[in-house]
């Protein structure tokens, strides 16, 4: 889905008070097509274009100023996807900034608020002694996070393997006694677990049938008169459309040839 | 050549031999007086010392005027184009004694300036009339005929007066004469010139073939910088072949150019010698005796290789032979290579060495060779030259495979009223090309003969101090020059001292500049102090230890039990395991880190929390791949192979902390071992889980195969790397100064700012190219030549229209060669501006494909142009090399410079030209330390805000830095920043441009200032100013 411009209404924010550069953050009213349970209708905006270094705390203080806020959501694209993982070891999304955010306000009239806004002196990103947390010292943190605890990674992925292997289990045991028994329209389902033998339902072997039923469908070509003739035909154009072509290869070959002793 | 020009040429010549005849005759004067040229404006064109001789000069019209040469033969070239006129001075103007002293030279000098006086008075401005030397022979200002007999002239006898030319009484009273071939061939040259035209252009018969064959011959020598008389050498050995019935005139011109070249390549002048002519007037072991390369003409009393020194002569057999083997491969483009590929003096030796040629005055007296000053007319250059050669092949011959002289091919030629210049001016030095030996180039002992040999005299007398009796391997006590070295930095310096200690001592040469070394300055870490005694020097011996380190810590996991499957391959994949890293990480202690700055979590230093920590010196890991036993049993799910994959990691620090006391630290990806001062990072690779990212099922249940970049980024690094690691290893391994070429490619390219544009495997093909694809050339021994190939080829290929395929390990058939070329013509916008193949990537030049783009490829084509051009001229200066100045961006086309505060920058002390401003030290480059704490591992935050600038603002900049302790970043707007045209969702740096546009929909802009301050914020801690060169936003 694309987002217009013409949409959305412009607030100005500056970094801090030293700061002379004026930037744009854009907002407007979530609308509907966007709202799943977690962004309720009515009292959700949308802010675009939010510098890189931001994050949700800075975004929560700026807009406290219209209103209680709920719940701030950074993404960098629509879904906001909730960024956190149920395990604290993987599956993490890779850290692109977030450019995009949706708060959740108390009311409707905090929205409506913030898009009647207008002040001649831009807004500050960070009154002192705040501070975007960017740079070095972030990159050290993040130096030190990574380093894991052990006994905590371990006994995680022994968790997910003992869910894992009993999942799996679990379906082989479904499979097995299955096999055999057809479902409500009479159809039997015949998998790597059953007692017959199967094909695997893959693309590769897919393929590989219609190959073979391709070679069983042959038909008559040349038959009628008017298909030699045109048989004929066809193949004069291929032939003249080849020569044009070498032509034209032969050309650039001039063209591009490097044995020039004599220039 | 067209009719017409021909004809226009052919008026010409009527219209010269018309006025030449009409000159009047004159009276009868002496040699020396020479008022009649003054008076006219013109100098005489031969250097005359000494000045007095007795002789009588007439001028009588010509003989006989005729045109000679490839213009008559139809065999020149158009580009400088000559014809040639042979004027017969008439035999009354000669007298009987003028074979002596130089008098036959000054007459002819005489002559011609005459024929040049009533030239400029009947042509006045229409003709430009300038002198030239005959193939640059100072004694031959142009040609004549016909005098004494031919016997006066053999080799062995001389007619050159020693008194006359040295100015004073010979030591004996008798008469001693020296012999004086060289000034005997001069003018047996000119005696024999028609008789040898007449042969030639019999055996031409107007066969249009062999016509061909000498224009390619011609092409082929000037190719390759040798002077193009040497064609009529090569003519005249093909028409002795084909005398001889070796090879027959029928053939087509192509077999006639090999067979002649292979016959030449296998053809020993040198010791033999042959002859055209049926007789033998003058014995041939005479010219042997004297000349260094022998080949008579039809009267079997003149050499026409009599200019050809021997090591030119070795030279251009050695070219032939290249030619031969390269033909006999039947490569592609063999033609092109052969002919149109233009070698440089400096790319084609390892190395090269200059001489003051003022010294050679003094070189004569030492190395006693005046009598062949006298023959060569006072040429201390030419005279002194082989005698030179000859020597230091003597004494370095098995470390060098080829020594030759740069020759002169450039026609000198000055106006008639200039005086005439010599070859050499003063300032130009004298230079020497050196093809190194491989096998032997780095021996640290130069054996000599053994004691009781009579050879080890001489061995003895030519390194007199240095040489030493030394008991060797196979018991024989021999003579023996020992190099003390200890790296290998130092081995490559050995063949410089020794030619240094050569010239100086046994030449008194003592203004020689060798700068090939130069270059290898740039790898060395000026800012790192070591302090146990080992050396670094270029770091090889660091990599070596990197690979014996690896293997000691296979052969422990290898010992762990209690790990589920066995290892069954482990390939390092970082440059280093290939030789090709330019700074090796240092094995050894880390440098002390402070408990202010830094604290302990379970074994693992980190920094202490929010405060701006210097960071401590990069230590990179180095990368390894492992591949287990083959077995079902991994997972269906890319999620348990991921926490399988991180449970091993776990078990593999559990083990090494137990069982060796090793440190670790596990990873969701990989592991990270300190073993032996170095951190090697282990990453477990594993197919299914390959198979399991490019396969998705479909609603219906069908397994589909999906491409995936993150599943592509994964198979480059599990399979294509170490794949090409191994090649590449074998390539090092193969070409000794291949690794040091490649490091300093890299280095050059990172100093122009180019990291991250260029992959690094990309430079290592590009190397791996020069070294595996030499030709016109022989295969590089030195790091310089290696790098100064690697340079011309990136400045002179066709990246537009050509694929750069590198042929590793000779893999690709000749059929796949020409199928990858085909499919790269028909489709060339498909594939990248830049295309690289290899066995292992043959269609897709992966490493290529997001970068470089075009501009920036177009700039690294002009950066080398210029790196290549800076990097000859240093190499023939005599002055010093500044290695630097190559290895130094050139002014800055940038828009925004990003100053970076260099104590933020993890690896500075890698930094070129910035000297003791950070002195690094550590302890010991040893192996033996056992550390129980794991330092800071891979932490440089100039990649970190490379990466975050990169990904953020790739729409409208592209970024420029120096990978190794480089302090700045180099920005460009892309030309798109300037269209207005972000895309809200995903841009976090537009505003609402000012300009509503009528009707139309408001338009974003690039916020250019927030950008501005977003660098600074972003690289808050790092960087120090953003200094801003241009404005365009306001512009537009």
């Amino acid at each position: 889905m694309d987002l217009k411009l013409n949409e959305f209404k412009t607030i100005k924010v500056k970094l801090n008070a030293k700061s002379s550069v004026i930037r744009d953050l854009f907002v407007k009213e979530l609308n509907s097509s966007l709202v799943d349970e977690r962004l309720p209708k009515g009292i959700c905006l949308l802010v675009a274009n939010i510098p890189p270094f931001v994050d949700d705390d800075c975004i929560r203080r700026l807009f406290t100023s219209f209103g209680p806020v709920v719940s701030v959501r950074m993404s960098h694209d629509l879904n906001f996807e909730s960024s956190e993982s149920k395990s604290k070891f993987f599956d993490k999304k890779p850290t692109k900034n977030p450019n995009l955010a949706a708060i959740v306000f108390e009311t409707p009239d905090c929205v409506q608020n913030a898009l009647r806004f207008e002040c001649e002196s831009p807004l500050i990103l960070y009154e002192e002694p705040n501070e975007p947390f960017t740079g070095v010292k972030k990159w050290q943190k993040e130096y030190n996070d990574a380093v894991v605890d052990r006994e905590e990674m371990k006994n995680e992925i022994d968790e997910y393997m003992k869910a894992y292997d009993e999942r799996v289990e679990r379906e082989i045991r479904e499979a097995k006694e299955k096999a055999g028994v057809p479902d409500e329209e009479g159809w039997i389902t015949v998998g790597k677990h059953g007692k017959h033998s199967f094909i695997p339902n893959n693309e590769h072997i897919d393929n590989l049938i219609l190959a073979k039923k391709r070679k069983s469908d042959k038909i008559l070509t040349n038959f009628y008169n008017f298909q030699k003739a045109q048989t004929k035909i066809d193949n004069l154009h291929a032939l003249r459309a080849k020569f044009e072509e070498d032509k034209k290869r032969l050309a650039l070959m001039k063209a591009t040839r490097k044995f020039k002793p004599f220039k | 050549m067209k009719r017409e020009k021909r004809e226009k040429i052919v008026k010409f010549y009527e219209f010269l031999s018309r006025e030449i005849k009409r000159i009047p005759s004159k009276e009868t004067t002496e040699v020396t007086d020479q008022l009649f040229a003054e008076q006219n404006n013109v100098k005489v064109p031969i250097i005359q010392l000494p000045f007095r001789v007795k002789a009588l000069f007439n001028f009588q019209p010509p003989e006989h005027i005729q045109i000679i040469g490839s213009f008559l033969t139809d065999t020149c070239l158009k580009q400088d184009l000559t014809v040639d006129i042979l004027v017969t001075i008439p035999s009354t103007c000669f007298q009987e004694r003028d074979y002596l002293n130089h008098k036959y030279f000054r007459k002819c000098a005489l002559y011609l300036v005459s024929i040049a006086i009533h030239l400029k008075n009947v042509c006045e401005n229409d003709v430009q009339l300038q002198f030239s030397y005959f193939n640059n022979i100072q004694l031959k200002p142009v040609l004549l005929v016909k005098t004494p007999k031919r016997s006066r002239f053999a080799p062995t006898k001389g007619n050159v007066r020693y008194e006359w030319f040295f100015k004073k009484q010979s030591l004996q009273d008798t008469e001693q004469t020296f012999a004086t071939p060289y000034y005997n061939s001069i003018i047996l040259h000119d005696l024999n010139f028609k008789i040898n035209s007449d042969y030639f252009v019999d055996h031409l018969e107007n066969n249009e073939e062999l016509k061909e064959v000498i224009i390619m011959f011609k092409i082929w020598l000037k190719n390759r910088k040798y002077h193009r008389s040497f064609a009529f050498i090569l003519s005249m050995f093909m028409f002795h072949l084909i005398d001889n019935k070796k090879i027959s005139r029928q053939l087509n011109c192509y077999s006639l150019f090999r067979n002649t070249l292979f016959h030449f390549s296998l053809s020993s002048l040198d010791t033999q010698g042959i002859s055209l002519s049926q007789q033998t007037p003058v014995d041939l072991s005479d010219f042997i005796d004297s000349h260094d390369v022998v080949f008579l003409d039809v009267t079997g009393f003149f050499n026409l290789c009599f200019d050809m020194p021997l090591d030119v002569y070795l030279g251009l057999k050695h070219e032939a032979k290249l030619t031969i083997d390269d033909l006999d491969k039947s490569s592609p483009d063999i033609y092109e290579s052969m002919l149109t590929k233009e070698i440089v003096f400096n790319e084609k030796f390892d190395a090269t060495l200059l001489i003051k040629s003022r010294d050679f005055e003094n070189v004569i007296h030492c190395i006693d060779a005046e009598d062949r000053l006298l023959d060569f007319g006072g040429d201390s250059i030419k005279a002194s030259l082989t005698p030179l050669i000859n020597m230091l092949n003597y004494g370095l011959s098995h470390r060098l495979l080829l020594i030759q002289r740069e020759m002169k091919t450039e026609e000198i030629h000055w106006e008639l009223t200039d005086v005439p210049p010599t070859l050499y001016s003063s300032k130009e030095p004298v230079k020497l090309g050196f093809l190194f030996n491989p096998d032997h180039i780095y021996d640290n002992v130069d054996k000599g003969p053994s004691a009781e040999q009579e050879e080890a005299k001489d061995f003895k007398e030519l390194w007199e101090e240095k040489s030493e009796l030394r008991r060797f391997h196979d018991g024989t006590i021999c003579e023996a020059v020992y190099w003390e070295s200890k790296t290998l930095s130092e081995k490559r310096l050995i063949i410089r001292n020794a030619l240094f200690y050569l010239l100086k001592k046994k030449a008194n040469l003592q203004h020689l500049q060798m700068n090939s070394f130069m270059i290898e300055h740039a790898l060395y870490l000026k800012n790192m102090k070591i302090q146990d005694n080992q050396r670094y020097g270029t770091g090889e011996e660091v990599m070596q230890n990197i690979i014996s380190s690896s293997d000691a810590l296979l052969k422990k996991i290898r010992t762990l039990d209690g790990l589920p499957l066995d290892i069954s391959k482990f390939q390092g994949i970082s440059p280093a395991f290939r030789g090709a890293d330019p700074f090796p990480p240092i094995g050894g202690d880390p440098s002390f880190l402070s408990h202010r700055d830094f604290k302990l979590i379970k074994e693992n230093f980190v920094f202490n929390k929010d405060r701006l920590i210097k960071p401590p010196r990069l230590i990179s890991p180095l990368e390894v791949v492992i591949h287990m036993e083959i077995t079902g049993k991994w997972p269906n799910d890319i999620g348990a192979i991921k926490r399988l994959k991180a449970a091993f990691y776990l078990e593999l620090a559990n083990q090494f902390k137990t069982k060796y006391n090793i440190v670790s630290k596990p990873q969701q990806e990989f592991i990270d071992i300190y073993h032996e001062g170095f951190v090697f990072r282990l990453i477990l690779a594993c197919y299914k889980e390959l198979v399991l990212l490019r396969s998705t099922t479909t609603e219906e249940g069908t397994v589909r195969r999906n491409e995936s970049k993150e599943a592509d980024d994964f198979e480059t690094k599990i399979d294509t790397i170490p794949k090409l690691t191994s090649a590449l290893h074998g390539v090092h391994l193969k070409y000794p100064a291949y690794n040091l070429a490649c490091r300093l490619a890299k280095i050059w390219i990172s100093s122009h700012l180019f990291t991250g544009h260029i992959n690094e495997i990309t430079v290592e093909l590009i190397v791996a190219y020069v070294f595996c694809h030499p030709f016109p050339c022989s295969t590089p021994n030195s790091p310089v030549a290696g790098f100064l190939r690697f340079l011309a080829l990136i400045a002179t290929h066709d990246w537009n229209n050509e694929p750069l395929i590198v042929n590793l390990n000779d893999e690709l058939t000749t059929k796949q060669i020409e199928e990858i070329k085909e499919q790269f013509h028909k489709d060339r916008f498909n594939y990248p501006p830049m295309f690289v193949s290899s066995p292992y990537d043959k269609k897709t030049s992966q490493f290529t494909i997001s970068s470089p783009i075009t501009p920036v490829l177009r700039r690294l084509v002009a950066v080398a142009k210029a790196s290549r051009k800076a990097l000859n001229t240093g190499l023939d200066s005599s002055d010093t090399l500044n290695y630097q100045v190559i290895f130094s961006p050139p002014p800055d086309i940038y828009d925004v410079i990003i100053h970076l505060n260099p104590t933020q920058v993890s690896n500075f002390f890698l930094a070129q030209n910035k000297k003791h401003l950070q002195k690094f030290e550590i302890k010991t480059l040893g192996q033996k330390t056992t550390a129980n704490n794991m330092p800071i591992v891979d932490f440089n935050p100039l990649e970190n805000y490379l990466s975050l600038l990169q990904e953020t603002y790739n729409d409208i900049a592209l970024f420029f830095y120096n990978k190794y302790g480089g302090t700045a970043v180099y920005v460009i707007w892309k030309p798109t920043a300037f269209e207005g045209k972000c895309d809200i969702k995903s841009s976090n740096f537009c505003k609402a441009s000012e300009i509503a546009t009528a009707g139309g929909s408001p338009r974003c802009d690039v916020n250019f200032e927030a950008v501005l301050e977003d660098f600074e914020v972003l690289g808050n801690g790092i960087v120090k100013e953003v200094e801003i060169k241009s404005r365009l936003w306001l512009e537009k």
